[in-house]
């Protein structure tokens, strides 16, 4: 495989996330294509600012609350077969909710710990020109979802760290290198998570389920070496949609809307590694109610993959 | 290298990952007065929802930015009397005001429909009151700015902090709907949207809530399903007795009760078609009617003597005492159900 298809594996995979539901994982998942008896290695790191106060699609003048999500999140991913790829997701996040008050000092919550882990099955449908992928998986309740403040009380759910119930997912991609230009890939990635009920919600006293919730991640990549060295740069969109989370089953006010950002990349590869960071704006952004709404996302990443089956250097230099 | 430079940023994420944040408040030290099982965290956090601090009115005639089915909290304060629309106490839910030399905190919470005025002259001083992002019983839990006790308003004590066991001074407000309230007090301040915050005003912020008898938000306990759960009915306190008045069904157009409770004679005037339900009490065991001439006046004595719906004396023909209004609130059912288990329903 060639040092330029493994830059686009790392480079098409990496998302971000919003605070609905507390851990990222749908959108951090799928990497590309790989032969058999591949394994593909990242860590990343994630820090989403949600800041903007938002009523439906108006901004609201209020800069008073804070939601921070820092995460750090380890993915692997193995081919046992060669359309095969078994793909799993395993974050640590950091939350914290910051009140700037008006009188005395901030009020700040915060969480730690593991989140939930997800468990990805791909299958390469078609593995030429276009590529189209095809997977399904689950989302684990590994993070604690019943964690309480220094008084005794439950955090709110979307400040656990897990969510505490199992989630379907779905992937499917699109990827298609243009023949006038080979370094280059343009790609679609769609995730579709079906959320379970957590019936155990702050001490089992009601049931929580996150919305259901769609991503559509398209992007354009390019390669290049230039000062010794291989590049990649990026752009491309992101929509998500979610549906209100609910409450013993009643629709919960406050959550759900539809967002659209704009996501630039820039990545570098070192040796057999790859370095990448990000950088995610909101451009659109409609939320149900009244919510607090992403302003900025960004990250840092590394990649590299092994090769079992065919002991290989993963760049071509 | 490039090796050992990874794995250094790798530890340093982890490092400021887990470090403690040095501006978390310090947590309050004490018990709870109510189970701490049951005070849940709202979401929005402390001051989450902003008090209106710097609150601004206009007079009721010149008001325009309510409907007349929109509901008011009223109350007189000094010597002013004032209106606080539901639908900006939805996104605020607390008003630090003052007149002449009353300190005065007007709470609501929107998910039990409840509201009081509290005294902000606490021991040590007087202080203003903000949300605390908690709820017990899915009601309303203020904090207060000076010692940063917690308190329960359905409950009028505070349950945790450094005040904890401190019983609240507050005093009652009455609830009606704006086409009543302008009609009686039309000279009255109303609290204006001028709040200092940019929010949906006019918009519920809580969907279909205060109509679904099925949805609660947080958990209550116990649920009493004598009534339905989001049932507009008046709590009123006398003594460590609780009792629960509810609307008339239409006829007569106002109502007047006379009823006993702790031993305190009350007097209740209910109407449906005018969101009328208000106590007064009584201790002189008067006779009244319903006043001629509606708005303000609501109640006329025996001797001639009117009073309007704050139970001032409008028209005073034997040197009449003002009505005092016990403590009592308008709220939806369960949430008096759950303070106080197994409340007395006076009988229809």
């Amino acid at each position: 495989m060639s040092g330029i298809l493994v830059l686009a594996a790392i480079l098409s995979a990496w998302g971000q996330t919003c605070c609905s539901g507390g851990v990222p994982v749908s959108s951090n998942l799928g990497f590309a294509a790989a032969d058999q008896g591949t394994l593909q290695l990242s860590v990343a790191t994630d820090v989403l600012l949600l800041r903007s106060l938002f009523a439906k699609d108006v901004r609201l003048a209020d800069a008073g609350r804070q939601r921070t999500t820092t995460s750090l999140l380890f993915r692997a991913a193995y081919n046992p077969a060669a359309r095969l790829t078994v793909e799993t997701l395993l974050p640590y996040v950091r939350q914290s909710r910051t009140i700037e008050r008006s009188v005395g000092a901030d009020d700040v919550a915060t969480t730690r710990g593991i989140g939930d882990g997800a468990l990805l099955v791909i299958y390469d449908a078609v593995r030429a020109h276009p590529t189209i992928r095809l997977g399904t998986g689950v989302r684990i309740p590994l993070g604690d979802s019943d964690t309480r403040n220094d008084q005794g009380i439950f955090f709110v759910e979307d400040l656990q760290a897990g969510s505490g119930a199992w989630d379907g997912l779905l992937f499917a991609s699109f990827e298609v290198a243009p023949s006038t230009r080979p370094s280059a890939t343009t790609y679609l990635n769609a995730i579709y998570r079906v959320t379970g009920t957590n019936r155990e919600s702050r001490g089992g006293t009601q049931a929580y389920r996150f919305g259901n919730e769609l991503q559509l991640i398209a992007g354009y990549n390019d390669q290049y070496f230039t000062l010794g060295q291989l590049w990649n740069s990026g752009a491309g969109l992101r929509y998500r949609s979610v549906q209100r989370d609910a409450i013993d089953g009643f629709k919960n006010t406050g959550t759900g809307g539809r967002f659209l950002f704009v996501r630039l990349q820039h990545g570098i590869a070192l040796g057999d590694h790859l370095l990448e960071a990000n950088l995610e704006l909101p451009l659109y952004r409609y939320v149900n109610e009244t919510q607090l709404t992403p302003t900025v996302a960004f990250g840092l990443g590394w990649y590299t993959q092994i090769n079992f089956s065919k002991p290989q250097r993963i760049f071509m230099q | 290298m490039c090796q050992r430079l990874i794995l250094n940023l790798i530890l340093c994420l982890l490092a400021v990952m887990g470090c403690s944040d040095r501006s978390q408040l310090i947590p309050d030290a004490g018990e709870w007065s109510v189970p701490a099982d049951e005070v849940f965290d709202g979401g929005p956090g402390k001051d989450g929802i902003p008090s209106i601090d710097h609150p601004q009115f206009t007079i009721a005639g010149e008001v325009d930015f309510m409907e007349d089915q929109d509901l008011v909290l009223g109350m007189r304060i000094g010597d002013q009397v004032r209106a606080y629309p539901h639908l900006i106490l939805d996104w605020h839910e607390i008003v630090n005001d003052e007149s002449g030399n009353m300190r005065l905190a007007i709470t609501y919470c929107p998910l039990t429909g409840t509201g009081v005025a509290w005294d902000r002259n606490l021991p040590g001083g007087t202080t203003t009151f903000g949300v605390s992002g908690l709820l017990y019983n899915t009601n309303l839990m203020p904090y207060d700015r000076a010692t940063n006790s917690t308190w329960s308003q359905q409950r009028l004590d505070c349950v945790h902090g450094e005040l904890r066991g401190t019983l609240a001074a507050t005093y009652s407000l009455i609830e009606t709907e704006w086409r009543i309230w302008k009609a009686a007090y039309p000279e009255s301040q109303v609290l204006n949207l001028n709040t200092g915050y940019m929010r949906s005003y006019g918009s519920y912020p809580y969907g279909d809530y205060r109509a679904n008898h099925d949805r609660l938000l947080f958990p209550v306990m116990p649920v009493d399903n004598r009534l339905p759960l989001k049932e507009r009915v008046l709590g009123v306190l006398a003594g460590s007795a609780q009792r629960v008045y509810r609307f008339n069904d239409g006829s007569p157009p106002v109502e007047i009760i006379t009823d006993v409770l702790g031993g305190e004679d009350l007097v209740i005037v209910r109407s449906k078609i005018n969101q009328l339900l208000i106590a007064f009490a009584n201790p002189d065991r008067l006779t009244f009617t319903v006043a001629d001439s509606l708005f303000p006046e609501i109640l006329r004595d025996g001797q001639g003597n009117t009073y309007d719906l704050l139970g001032q004396v409008v028209e005073d023909v034997s040197g009449a005492a003002p009505l005092a209004l016990p403590e009592q609130m308008i709220g939806y059912w369960f949430s008096w159900g759950a303070f106080y288990p197994g409340i007395d329903l006076y009988p229809d």
